[in-house]
This record gives structure tokens, sequence and C-alpha cells, in this order.
């Protein structure tokens, strides 16, 4: 009950031009996110805890692309530059591109999702992560999406 | 002319060469006769799509559709094409859910693939008109079906070929080519057909680059996803890690070695295990 208040007023604020006139500057950035993942304009998302990012793509994603068949992910000790293509994601036929959402170090590559890849669309959030990577410059989160920025985004889009 | 900015899509149509092309996440030697492609004068190449493997000579047209990423409908492409070719041909071809183009009775005339990248994505797809299917079956029958372990994307065999010489008999490829081209003509503003008989650099930047590196061994064979053949012989990123067979030698570049001494053993284990 408390949570399904509480999102409903981050929407109405969301909505409201003055509230972010008094709140942001131009660029709206954000620094907390309620699930802790920020997303890409291109639905990856990254979520940081000490220092390490975990990186996925989103559920909008996984559900778009289909049944994923195959997973190609960067290699370990990979340096990585936020917005670099890194990746591919095989699903019907289709090879997508996936972006690193920071840039940094990757320090593991789930081996579970390479060996399953339907993990992606089962688990988005859990299960399905991609890599993690020793995230060099935190404050690149301020120019993703938080979860709220993020809903808002998808449905801008889908007006497009 | 910087293409992209002017024009919404733009759609590519060729003719080629025999040559295999298998899917970007997909196994060569799992999916085609690589000793018989390489005896015979026919190229190997491994794509940038998604997708399984086609075998496709100067009888098959290659359609490519670039557009935008969210104007990338491969159904609504098919149904186009197959509609149009049903209505100047009268034929009857089918897209599927597969996105398969085929006749009623299940033949297969065209294979889609397709690729996203950096907000734009291109649809392309085969369609066979007048190509040797004996030398097709021939190419993508391989020796080591059921002998490789691996999470390499596979391809669907089709139950049937066909192609639309079959139903129309003497159409060439370039009445089909013309066919499209003048229909797709119609649906756009303003479009401009082009002769594209060389690429050069000035024309298609950093085309070079992206040649070489499609040409390259380290694309077309060290790509293959990691995989184990007879329950023996490791190969990661295109070379042999593992192998007790003297013919495999470990640290070299994995090459199908002669079918007969491959085969010659496989009998021997299947011997061995029946008695």
């Amino acid at each position: 009950m408390a949570s399904l208040l509480a999102r409903s007023i981050l929407f109405s604020t969301a909505r409201n031009p003055s509230f972010h006139r008094c709140f942001s500057t131009a660029l709206p950035r954000f620094s907390t996110s309620s699930t802790g993942r920020f997303y890409t304009r291109k639905h990856e998302w990254v979520s940081i805890k000490d220092g390490v990012g975990t990186v996925g793509i989103s559920e909008f994603a996984q559900e778009s692309l289909g049944d994923i068949v195959y997973v190609e992910l960067p290699e370990v000790d990979a340096e990585l530059s936020k917005g670099d293509s890194i990746g591919a994601i095989e699903s019907v036929k289709a090879a997508s591109d996936i972006y690193t959402p920071v840039s940094g170090k990757v320090t593991e590559k789930n081996s579970a999702v390479e060996e399953s890849p339907a993990l992606i669309n089962k688990s988005t959030y859990e299960k399905g992560w991609l890599f993690k990577l020793k995230v060099s410059n935190e404050n690149e989160v301020e120019e993703l999406m938080n979860e709220e920025a993020y809903e808002k985004f998808k449905q801008e889009e889908q007006h497009d | 002319m910087k293409i992209n900015e002017i024009f919404s899509a733009v759609y590519l149509f060729k003719n080629n060469s025999p040559a295999v092309v298998i899917g970007r996440h997909q196994n060569p030697f799992l999916e085609a006769d690589i000793q018989y492609v390489d005896e015979n004068g026919i190229d190997f190449a491994r794509r940038h799509s998604g997708g399984g493997t086609v075998y496709h000579g100067y009888g098959n047209l290659n359609v490519s559709l670039l557009t935008t990423q969210t104007n990338h409908c491969r159904p609504r492409n098919l149904q186009w094409i197959a509609g149009l070719l049903n209505e100047n041909l009268g034929i009857n071809l089918i897209a599927t859910k597969r996105d398969d183009i085929i006749f009623a009775d299940e033949r297969k005339v065209s294979g889609t693939a397709a690729r996203i990248a950096r907000g734009r994505a291109y649809h392309h797809l085969t369609l066979l008109i007048d190509e040797d299917l004996d030398i097709l079956r021939r190419t993508l029958n391989s020796p080591f079906k059921n002998r490789i372990k691996t999470n390499a994307t596979q391809s669907i065999p089709a139950k049937h070929v066909g192609q639309i010489s079959q139903e129309i008999q003497g159409i060439t490829v370039n009445e089909v080519k013309e066919l499209l081209i003048n229909s797709f003509q119609k649906q756009f503003e303003r479009c401009n057909i082009i002769n594209v008989n060389s690429i050069s650099e000035a024309v298609f930047p950093d085309i070079n680059k992206t040649q070489k590196e499609l040409q390259s061994w380290e694309w077309r064979f060290a790509k293959t996803p990691q995989f184990i053949l007879d329950d023996d012989i490791q190969v990661e990123n295109g070379i042999i890690k593992v192998s007790s067979n003297p013919e495999y030698q470990l640290g070299s570049q994995f090459y199908p070695i002669s079918n007969d001494i491959l085969n010659q053993q496989q009998m021997n284990k299947t011997e061995h295990l029946l008695s």
C-alpha cells in the first residue's frame, strides 16, 4: 500500500514542470533510483555497489527482443568507455548490439547467461545480468535515467 | 553523399558468386562441409547479423533493407515481397511466422536475418530463383553433424528447399530484381536508383576496414563459440586446446582433416560400442 502511494506521488511530480525547475538544473540529474538501477536510452541498466557496476538489459528490451538464443559478452579485464558497443544479443535471427552504460574495467561476465541465454528473458534483473565492471567514474550515472525517468521515457518513445 | 541523412531507407539488391554464409554466432564446421566448400572455389563468410546458414550463388537474389530501428519490421517487408511476387507472377508464396518465405507445400525459397545497432537496423534475406539446389544441399551437409557439442546457434534446416523457377520456368534473377525495384520505388516520394559496380572508400567511408575484418581468419573462424568435437577435441577461439587425436595438433588452428580418416574412426567407435 505504502509503495503504491509513493509511486503515484513520484509520477505526478515528475509530470509537473515546476517541480523540475525547482529541484534540478536544465538537464535532469539523478543520483538515486528506487530500484538502484539506472537506465540508458538504449534500454541497458547499471546498478552500482561498492564501486562495482552490474550491467544488464531492461525488461522492456527483453520483451522486444523475444527469445534470446545467444549472448556475446565483453572479456574480463576489457577497458570500456561509456557508450561503447561491447557485445551483442541474438534473438530470433536479429543480432542487436549492446552498449555499456558506464566506463570501467570488466571484472566478471555472467557465464550462466552464456550457457542459458533464456535466463535474460526469464530473470532479467536477478539471474540475467550480463557483466560486472569496476566503475571508473560513478558520476556517469547522473547522465542516466532513474526508475521513474525510465518509465516516462518508455511511454514517450511509444508515442513517437 | 551522406545516405543516412538524406534518405530514410536504403535497399540493396545483389547477386554474387557462390558462397556459404553463416550467422554471427554459428559454427561453420557444424553448418557446412567446409572442406568441400574450399575445394570447389566456393567462398565462406560469417555475417554480422544473426540467423542460420545459407548457400547462395548466381541463381539467388540477396535483398537488404536498411532503415532506422523504429522502422525495422521484418514481417511487413516479407509480406510486401511475397505479395508482390504473387501478384506479378501468379504464384503463391507465404511469409511465415519464422520469417521464412515458402510455397504452400512448405518448400522454402527465402531465409531472413537481421542486425540492430546504433538506432539503425537492416533486414536481409535470400531469394532462391534459379539456383543449383544440388550444390546447395551438398555444401550444407556437414560431416560433423551430431558430433559437435556447442552452444553456438544452430540452423533449422528447411524440410524442403524450393525456388521460383520451379513454378515459373525460365525466370531470371534480373527479372525478379527489376520487379522488386519498380515496386519499391513507387512506395516513396523520392527514390534514387544507383548501380554499384565497385566499392570505394570515397563513397563508403570505412568500407576497407569492414571488408578486412570480415575477410580475416579471426572473424570467420576464431569467432566460432567454443566447441567439443567427438567428445575429445576442444576448440576455443579457433585454436585446439585439448586433443588426444594426433591429426588435430594442440595449439594449431582447427581445420577439418580428410573425411576418410574421420569417418573411419567414427565407424571404429561405433563398431566397438556395438560389439
